[in-house]
C-alpha cells in the first residue's frame, strides 16, 4: 500500500512539474529571507550554497532518474529506426514471423496441455475406467461401466468420498416446440456436487433422484437451452420439458458455460432415465465415471484400490468375452483428458517455432552486427565524449528489446490472422473422420488469445530481444574509441571468410528450406489434383438434411410412408427439382465395404455397399452409363441393384450385366450402370447402390434436395415442413452438399496450409538471414574491397566475389536439403494425392526458388560492396 | 531508499536527520522549512547544524513516502511560508526512527565504555 501510494503523489508530480519548481523557489527565497534578516545577507548567501544544486537534488527526489534514462534511449533508438527503414522493416518482419509462429502454437499448447480444469477443485476430482483386452491385436481400451459395476464399486471402496456416473447421449426435445435433436448428459446426483458447479437458477439433483427408473423425472438445464426455449425466464424452473416423448419437470439451470464434463451437454437428466435395462444390465459399459478422493487419499492409491475391488469382483463375476482380460484404475480428472500423444506432438510442435526463432534471432543478431559495422564512427564517438560502456551496452539492449516489441505486437496479430485462417479450414465437428487427433483438439475456445498468451508473447519478445541483442550490444561496448579516431576499425578486423558458424547455420537453414519448399510443392500439386478429381457427383445446389422421426411412432413399413410422404412434400417445396433419401452421403464417408456374389459365376468381391431412394441419382445428377435409373415401384417390387462402372466390370468382366443377378443379403438385379461416385476419400469406390431402402438403416439417413437457387435458403422451409406432418420430428445437420464437399477435403487443405505456410516462413527467415550475413561480411571486408577497387578490380569482380560466396552456401544447402526432402516426402505418403513423392519438377522448382532468393537476398550487400569509395576506404592509413 | 549521501557532508549524524525533522513536527504541529532548521538548532543548543542543501531534499522525500504534508501559509512575518505537517504514517516512522536510533546508541555506548 505505502509503495502504491509513493508511485501515485510521484506520478502526480509528473504533471505539476511547474508547480513544483515555483513551490520550491518561494520556499527557499523565504528561508533565505528569514536567514538574512538574522545573519546579514552575504553570510545567509554564503551559507545557503548553490540554489539551483539544491533545486536540482530536491527535484531528482521526486524524479524517475532510470526511466527518463529509458525514455531518453527510447528516443535515440526511435531516431536510429527512422534512419534504416529497411534495416528496421527487415528486423520486425522477422521477429514478427518467429513470435507470431511462437504465439499461435503456445495457444494452442496452453489451452490443450496447460489449461486447469474451470473446476474449483479439480485436484480432488479422479476419472475411474475400466479396461479391457481382448487379445486381438487393438492392445488395451479404456471403457466405461456399466451400472451395477458402478454400484459395487461405490459399495465396497474406501478411497472416495463419492462417486458419479455420466453418459453424453442425443435425444429429441418436442416440447417447447420447435422438436430438435440435443446433447444430453445422464448424470448421477453426485455428479455437480463433484464438480463442484452449482446451479445458477433452482437446484441440481437430490441423492435419491437418480438410480430408479420413472420414478424422478426431473432435468437440469444449460444456461443456452434456458435463453433459447424459455428467454431467460427464472419461473422456467418447474416447467416441463419433453425428452424423447417422455416429460420431465425442470428443476434448475446449469451456470454460463457449463457444458459437463464431455463438455457438449445442453440438459441433464438422471442416469436411470436411460431406461430400466441400462440400469441392471451388468455388461452394458455404457457411461464414464469420476470420483472425488478422500481427503489424504492419492491418485495412485485410488487406483490401486480401483483396481484390486474391480479385479476381486471379477473373479466372482467374471464380465465374459473368450480370452479378454479386465482390469480397473483411477486417474486425476485432468490427466484423463491429456491425450498423451497429442501433448507430444504439441511439444514437438512447439520446439520446432522455438527453433524458428532461434533461426530468427541468429539472423538478427547478424543483422545487428552489420549495421553495428556502418555506426563504428557514432559509437567511437559517444565513447570518445565519455558514454560509459554501461549506457551503451543499454542503448544497444533498449533498440533490440523495442524491436522485439515492435516484432512482438506484429506477431500477435499475425498469429490472431493465422487462427482466423485455422478455424476457417476446421470442419465442424461431426466431420472430423480423418483428422489427427491433435487437429481435433483444436477448438474455437483453444484459438482465444488470453491473458496467459498474452504474458507469453511479452515475455518471449523481451527475451528474444535481450537474445539477440546482447552479442552485438557487448561487442559495440568492447570497442577501442581510439582506433576508430585514428582511421582504423572500432573492432578486430574481421575474418576474410564467412565465419564458419555463420555459414553452417545458413547452409542448413537453406537445407530446412528446400525440404518445406519441396514438401508444400508436393502437397499443393497433390491437392490441386484432388481438388480436380471427379466427385462422380454434382454437389452444388443440394441441400442435405437429416429428419429424426420418433421411432415409437414410426417402426417398419411406417417409417418408410412418412417418408415418402415427407419427400412428396419437399419435391412440392418451390425451386426444388428432385428429392432423395439415401443412407449415407457421396464424398462424405467410406462406403461399407460388402461381399457380393455374381449369381451364376464363381465371382465373389469386396464392394462398397449404398442404399439409396429412387431419385437419388437426379438430385446428384449422376449420369447413367447403360439401363435405367430407380424408379418408385423399385420400392416395393422385387430387389434390384445398380452397379457403378468398375463394380460391374470387376464382377462381371466385360460381360453384359443388365438382367444378371447378384447375391447382396437379398438377390438383386441389375437394372443400370452408373458413373463412379467418390465416397469417402476412396478414389476408385467400387460403389453398388441398391435401392432396397431399409428402415433399420433410415435412422442414419438423410435427405437430399436438389435446388435451384442457395441451398441454405430452404432449410426454414424445410423445417415448416417437417413441423407441419409431424412435430415432434426434428430437422438436423443441415448443409449445402459442397459443404461436405469441403469438409472432406478439409484434412488435406489443412496440410498443404500449413505446409505453405511453413515454407513461407522458413523462406523469409532465410532471406533475412543471408542478407543479414552477407551485409555483415561486406561491411566488415570494407577495407579489403577499397584496396581491391584501388588496385584495379572492376565492378563486376567485386560482384563475382560476393555473390560467389552465395553459390557455394546454396550448393551446400542443396545438397544437405534435396536427400533430406526426398526422404521426408515418402513420411507425407497419404497426402500426396496422385503425386510421386520422387516428382522431379517439384524438386527443380523448389531448388530454383531457393537459389533465385538467396542469390537476390546477396545481390544488394554486393552491389554495396561495388560501391566502395576507395579513398574513403583506405583514408587514413 | 538508498543511504543519505547529504548527510555526509552535515554535521547531523548520518541517517538522524528525518528523526530530527519528524520529531520537531511532531513537537511544533507545523512549520516552515526554516523554522524546523531553526527549532533543530535552538533545541540542540546550536550543536546540530541543518544544512539547508540537506534539508529541503530530505523533506521532498518525506513528501514523497507521505511521512509528512506540506500546505502554504502565513507566517508570523506575514509572508506566505510551505508549512509542513506530519501524517499517521509520519508518526509511525518517528517511533521507528526513535527506537533505532536508541539501539544505535546504546550499541555504541557499550563499546565505548570504559573497560
Amino acid at each position: 500500500m505505502e509503495r502504491l501510494g509513493e508511485i501515485w503523489r510521484r506520478l502526480l508530480f509528473l504533471f505539476r512539474r511547474r508547480q513544483f519548481d515555483r513551490d520550491l523557489e518561494e520556499e527557499m527565497r523565504f528561508h533565505l529571507d528569514m536567514k538574512a534578516a538574522e545573519q546579514g545577507p552575504d553570510r545567509a548567501r554564503r551559507q545557503f550554497g548553490n540554489m539551483t544544486l539544491l533545486r536540482e537534488v530536491s527535484r531528482e527526489a521526486w524524479g524517475w532518474k532510470g526511466l527518463e534514462a529509458l525514455a531518453r534511449d527510447v528516443r535515440y533508438g526511435l531516431r536510429q529506426f527512422g534512419r534504416s527503414p529497411g534495416f528496421t522493416a527487415a528486423a520486425v518482419l522477422t521477429l514478427a514471423l518467429g513470435l507470431g509462429a511462437n504465439t499461435a502454437i503456445f495457444t494452442v499448447l496452453y489451452s490443450v496441455v496447460l489449461r486447469p480444469l474451470p473446476y474449483p477443485d479439480p485436484g480432488g476430482i479422479a476419472k475411474v475406467y475400466l479396461t479391457i483386452d481382448a487379445h486381438q491385436g487393438r492392445g488395451v481400451r479404456t471403457i466405461g461401466f456399466s451400472y451395477p459395476k458402478f454400484e459395487e464399486l461405490r459399495r465396497l471402496n474406501a478411497v472416495f468420498a463419492s462417486m458419479a456416473g455420466y453418459a453424453l447421449q442425443y435425444a429429441t426435445v418436442t416440447a417447447p416446440a420447435p422438436a430438435d435433436r440435443m446433447a444430453a448428459e445422464y448424470v448421477s446426483a453426485a455428479y455437480f456436487r463433484i464438480l463442484g458447479v452449482p446451479a445458477a437458477l433452482g437446484r441440481t439433483f437430490l441423492d435419491d433422484e437418480d438410480a430408479t427408473t420413472g420414478a424422478h423425472a426431473v432435468a437440469v438445464m444449460g444456461d443456452r437451452l434456458w435463453r433459447e426455449r424459455f428467454g431467460a425466464d427464472p419461473a422456467a424452473v418447474g416447467k416441463t420439458i419433453r425428452l424423447d416423448d417422455a416429460p420431465f419437470t425442470i428443476v434448475g439451470v446449469a451456470p454460463k458455460g457449463f457444458n459437463g464434463d464431455s463438455g457438449h451437454a445442453d440438459l441433464w437428466v438422471p442416469l436411470a432415465a436411460a431406461g430400466q435395462g441400462a440400469m441392471t444390465n451388468r455388461r452394458q459399459h455404457w457411461f464414464e465415471v469420476i470420483a472425488r478422493l478422500r481427503p489424504g487419499v492419492t491418485p495412485a492409491q485410488a487406483s490401486a484400490e480401483v483396481r484390486a475391488v474391480m479385479r476381486s469382483l471379477e473373479r466372482v463375476q467374471p464380465s465374459g468375452g473368450a480370452n479378454s482380460v479386465w482390469d480397473a484404475g483411477a486417474a486425476p480428472l485432468a490427466e484423463s483428458k491429456l491425450d498423451r500423444g497429442l501433448a507430444r506432438g504439441l511439444v514437438i510442435l512447439y520446439a520446432a517455432v522455438g527453433f524458428v526463432l532461434l533461426i530468427a534471432c541468429a539472423n538478427l543478431a547478424n543483422l545487428t552486427m552489420a549495421r553495428l559495422a556502418g555506426r563504428q564512427r557514432e559509437v567511437a564517438l559517444r565513447m570518445a565524449l565519455g558514454a560509459g560502456r554501461g549506457s551503451l551496452v543499454r542503448q544497444f539492449l533498449v533498440e533490440n528489446v523495442m524491436l522485439a516489441l515492435g516484432g512482438g505486437a506484429a506477431g500477435l496479430l499475425l498469429a490472431m490472422w493465422g487462427m482466423k485462417l485455422l478455424e476457417r479450414l476446421r470442419p465442424v465437428e461431426s466431420d472430423y473422420g480423418a483428422w489427427p487427433s491433435y487437429l481435433r483438439a483444436i477448438d474455437p475456445e483453444s484459438l482465444r488469445l488470453t491473458a496467459p498468451v498474452l504474458a507469453f508473447a511479452a515475455a518471449l519478445s523481451v527475451l528474444a530481444g535481450l537474445l539477440f541483442g546482447l552479442a552485438p550490444a557487448l561487442r559495440a561496448a568492447r570497442g577501442d574509441a581510439g582506433e576508430v579516431l585514428k582511421g582504423g576499425a572500432l573492432w578486430r578486423p574481421a575474418r576474410h571468410r564467412l565465419a564458419s558458424l555463420r555459414s553452417v547455420l545458413l547452409a542448413g537453414q537453406m537445407a530446412l528450406v528446400v525440404v518445406l519448399l519441396a514438401g508444400a510443392g508436393l502437397t499443393i500439386r497433390g491437392f490441386a489434383r484432388l481438388m480436380q478429381a471427379p466427385l462422380g457427383i454434382r454437389a452444388e445446389n443440394v441441400l442435405t438434411f437429416r429428419v429424426g422421426l420418433p421411432w415409437r411412432k414410426y417402426q417398419g413399413k411406417a417409417a418408410i410412408q412418412q417418408m415418402d410422404r415427407l419427400l412428396a412434400r419437399f419435391g412440392n417445396l418451390p425451386g426444388v427439382e428432385a428429392a432423395a433419401v439415401s443412407d449415407d452421403l457421396p464424398v462424405r464417408v467410406r462406403a461399407t465395404v460388402t461381399g457380393v456374389e455374381v449369381e451364376s459365376g464363381p465371382q465373389n468381391q469386396y464392394i462398397g455397399l449404398h442404399y439409396v431412394g429412387s431419385d437419388f441419382f437426379r438430385v446428384f445428377r449422376i449420369p447413367m452409363r447403360a439401363g435405367r435409373t430407380f424408379t418408385e415401384r423399385d420400392g416395393d417390387g422385387p430387389p434390384v441393384a445398380i452397379l457403378s462402372e468398375n463394380a460391374a466390370r470387376l464382377l462381371f468382366r466385360g460381360e453384359n450385366p443388365l438382367g444378371r443377378r447378384v447375391h447382396i443379403g437379398d438377390d438383386c438385379e441389375v437394372v443400370g450402370v452408373a458413373a463412379e461416385v467418390q465416397y469417402g476419400n476412396q478414389t476408385q469406390q467400387l460403389a453398388i447402390v441398391g435401392d432396397a431402402f431399409r428402415p433399420p438403416r433410415f435412422g442414419g439417413g438423410y435427405v437430399s434436395l436438389r435446388v435451384a437457387g442457395n441451398p441454405a435458403g430452404l432449410i426454414p422451409a424445410v423445417r415448416r415442413v417437417v413441423a407441419e406432418l409431424e412435430p415432434e420430428a426434428p430437422v438436423y445437420d443441415a448443409r449445402a452438399m459442397e459443404e461436405h464437399v469441403f469438409a472432406a477435403n478439409s484434412s488435406a487443405r489443412f496440410s498443404t496450409v500449413l505446409l505453405g505456410v511453413f515454407a513461407g516462413l522458413a523462406l523469409a527467415l532465410a532471406v533475412v538471414g543471408i542478407y543479414g550475413v552477407f551485409s555483415y561480411a561486406v561491411a566488415a571486408r570494407t577495407r579489403e574491397f577499397g584496396i581491391r577497387i584501388a588496385s584495379g578490380a572492376r565492378a563486376s569482380d567485386i560482384l563475382k566475389l560476393v555473390i560467389g560466396d552465395g553459390a557455394v552456401l546454396c550448393a551446400a544447402g542443396l545438397a544437405a536439403g534435396l536427400p533430406a526432402a526426398l526422404a521426408a516426402a515418402r513420411t507425407l505418403g497419404s497426402l500426396l494425392y496422385d503425386v510421386k513423392p520422387g516428382d522431379a519438377a517439384t524438386y527443380i522448382a523448389a531448388s530454383a526458388i531457393l537459389v533465385a532468393t538467396a542469390l537476390a537476398a546477396c545481390l544488394l550487400p554486393a552491389w554495396r560492396a561495388t560501391k566502395v569509395d576507395p579513398v574513403v576506404a583506405l583514408r587514413c592509413e | 531508499m538508498g543511504t543519505e549521501q547529504e548527510s555526509s557532508r552535515t554535521e547531523i549524524p548520518p541517517g538522524t536527520l528525518y528523526m530530527l525533522v519528524l520529531k520537531s513536527l511532531a513537537r511544533l504541529g507545523q512549520m516552515h522549512g526554516y523554522g524546523i532548521a531553526q527549532h533543530i538548532q535552538q533545541l540542540s543548543v546550536d550543536v546540530l547544524q541543518v544544512e539547508e542543501g540537506s534539508l529541503y531534499p530530505a523533506l521532498q522525500r518525506m513528501l514523497i513516502k507521505g511521512w509528512v504534508t506540506a500546505e502554504w501559509g502565513q507566517s508570523d512575518h506575514n509572508r506566505r511560508a510551505r508549512y509542513y505537517k506530519l501524517t499517521p504514517a509520519g508518526r509511525k516512522q518517528l517511533t521507528v526512527e526513535i527506537s533505532e536510533f536508541e539501539k544505535v546508541m546504546e550499541a555504541i555506548a557499550r563499546v565505548i565504555q570504559p573497560a
